[in-house]
C-alpha cells in the first residue's frame, strides 16, 4: 500500500471528527440556556411555565397526547432506547398544570430515594399507601406525599418509578 | 465533552447494537456515568463509567404454594364467603403451576385463597400482588384454570417488574404515561378487550395469552411476543 492510501484515510478521518465536532456544536448551541432535569422539575411549576416557553426549553416533544376525560394536553419525551423520561401536562389554555419524570436507569443516583428526600429536605413529607381497585386486582402504591405536590411513586420493589411535581394534587387515600 | 462522547457513540450507532446484544432471560443495562456513593453498609464506591452490560431479570425466588383457609386480613372484598382449598384443588392448582415458565412462577410465598363467588359478578379470581394474595373463585373450577392462574401470576409478576423492565415493556406494548393517566399507541392491539384498562391488565393478558396461545400474541403484537419470550427465558 502507498503513502498516499494513508494520507487519504487519514484526511477521511479528520473529516469525520470534523463532522462531529459541528454536529457537537450546534447541539449544545441550541441549548445554550441549560436546565438540569433537576431544575426542569422545579421550575416548571414554580415558574409557570407556559408551552411557549416550555418549548423553547425543553424543544419539541417526541409526542402529543390530548387527555380527553381530563381536559388537558401532554408533551411527552423518551430517551434514546425509546423509554419514556417525561410526561408534561397542560391545561387546554396552555397552563403548566404536571411535571413527571420517570428515572429509567435504576443505576442513577441522580434520582434515588436518598438523593430526592436531600433535594426535598425543607419539605414536610410522608409516606403514603395508596389502594386501587383495577378489575381483578387490589393495587397498593407507595407513595412520598410532601408539600406543594411534590410526590415519589415507587414499584413493587421499593425502586423510584416516577417524581412528580403537581399544581393540584389529589388527596391520596392512605390505607 | 461527555455530551460530545454520547454524540459521537450515537452518530456511530452503538447504543442499538449493543442494547440488541443480550441473551434471552437478560436484559441490558447500557452504558452510564456513575457518581460516587457510600452503601448503608459503609462500603465506598467511586465515581466511574460503567460499561453496558446483560443483567438477569430480577425474580423473588422459587415459588412457595401456601394454601389458606380463611378470609385474608384486611380484605376489602367483606362480603365473599371464604373457605378451604379441597385436597383435589391443592392437587390441580399444583399440578397447573408446574406446567407453568419458571420464571413465571418465581414469585417466592404465593398464599392462595378459597372463595365461593367474587363480589364482581363472574370474576374467576382476584389478586392483590403487592401482599402476594390470589383468591379462587367457584368460577376459577368451571373454567380454564391454566389461563387464570397464569392471569393472576402476571399481576404479581407486573407488581415485582425493576423500573427498566416496567420501562421495556410498555415501549414494546405501546403504552406512555401522561401524569398518572396511562395512554395507549393508536395502533396498539390488544389480546383481551379488557386490557386497555391500563398496562397491569394488559400484562397479565399478555403473558396469559403468550402461555396458552403464543401464536395469538405473536400475531396480535410481534413486539409484545418478543418481550415476553425474553422475559419468560424460552428459546422458541
Amino acid at each position: 500500500m502507498d503513502e498516499n492510501f494513508f494520507k487519504e484515510k487519514e484526511v477521511k478521518n479528520l473529516f469525520f471528527i470534523f463532522l462531529c465536532f459541528i454536529t457537537a456544536c450546534s447541539f449544545s448551541k441550541k441549548n445554550e440556556v441549560s436546565y438540569s432535569d433537576w431544575d426542569i422539575l422545579e421550575n416548571f411549576i414554580k415558574e409557570d411555565w407556559n408551552q411557549k416557553r416550555f418549548l423553547e426549553i425543553k424543544g419539541p416533544p417526541h409526542e402529543k397526547i390530548t387527555l380527553t376525560k381530563e381536559k388537558k394536553i401532554a408533551f411527552l419525551y423518551q430517551d434514546v432506547r425509546g423509554f419514556q423520561k417525561w410526561s408534561f401536562v397542560f391545561t387546554v389554555e396552555g397552563r403548566a398544570e404536571t411535571v413527571s419524570y420517570f428515572p429509567i436507569d435504576e443505576h442513577s443516583s441522580l434520582f434515588s430515594d436518598e438523593a430526592i428526600r436531600k433535594k426535598w429536605v425543607d419539605l414536610h413529607c410522608e409516606i403514603k399507601w395508596q389502594r386501587k381497585k383495577l378489575a381483578d386486582i387490589y393495587k397498593d402504591t407507595k407513595i412520598l406525599d410532601c408539600d406543594q405536590g411534590h410526590r415519589v411513586y415507587y414499584n413493587g420493589r421499593g425502586e423510584v418509578e416516577s417524581i412528580s411535581v403537581d399544581r393540584n394534587p389529589k388527596p391520596i387515600q392512605s390505607l | 465533552m461527555q455530551k460530545f462522547i454520547i454524540i459521537f457513540l450515537l452518530l456511530l450507532g452503538f447504543s442499538h447494537k449493543i442494547y440488541a446484544q443480550c441473551p434471552p432471560g437478560t436484559y441490558s443495562i447500557s452504558g452510564h456515568p456513575r457518581s460516587e456513593y457510600v452503601t448503608a453498609e459503609g462500603k465506598y464506591y467511586s465515581e466511574t463509567y460503567v460499561d453496558q452490560y446483560c443483567k438477569n431479570y430480577k425474580n423473588s425466588g422459587k415459588l412457595n404454594l401456601k394454601f389458606e383457609n380463611q378470609m385474608p386480613g384486611r380484605w376489602p372484598g367483606k362480603k365473599e364467603k371464604f373457605k378451604p382449598l379441597t385436597k383435589k384443588e391443592k392437587k390441580l392448582i399444583k399440578k397447573i403451576v408446574e406446567s407453568l415458565p419458571e420464571k413465571l412462577t418465581q414469585v417466592g410465598d404465593l398464599r392462595i385463597y378459597r372463595a365461593d363467588k367474587s363480589q364482581d359478578l363472574g370474576n374467576p379470581a382476584t389478586s392483590a400482588p403487592s401482599e402476594k394474595i390470589v383468591v379462587l373463585y367457584d368460577e376459577t373450577f368451571k373454567g380454564d384454570i391454566k389461563s387464570i392462574i397464569a392471569h393472576e401470576l402476571g399481576h404479581i409478576q407486573y407488581n415485582q417488574l425493576s423500573t427498566i423492565e416496567l420501562n421495556e415493556y410498555l415501549l414494546a406494548a405501546g403504552w406512555k404515561k401522561a401524569d398518572s393517566v396511562f395512554a395507549k399507541a393508536p395502533d396498539k392491539n390488544f389480546s383481551s378487550e379488557d386490557g386497555s384498562a391500563g398496562p397491569d391488565e394488559d400484562f397479565s393478558n399478555d403473558i396469559e395469552t403468550f402461555v396458552t396461545n403464543p401464536k395469538k400474541l405473536k400475531k396480535i403484537s410481534l413486539k409484545t411476543y418478543e418481550w415476553m419470550k425474553t422475559f419468560l427465558r424460552k428459546k422458541k
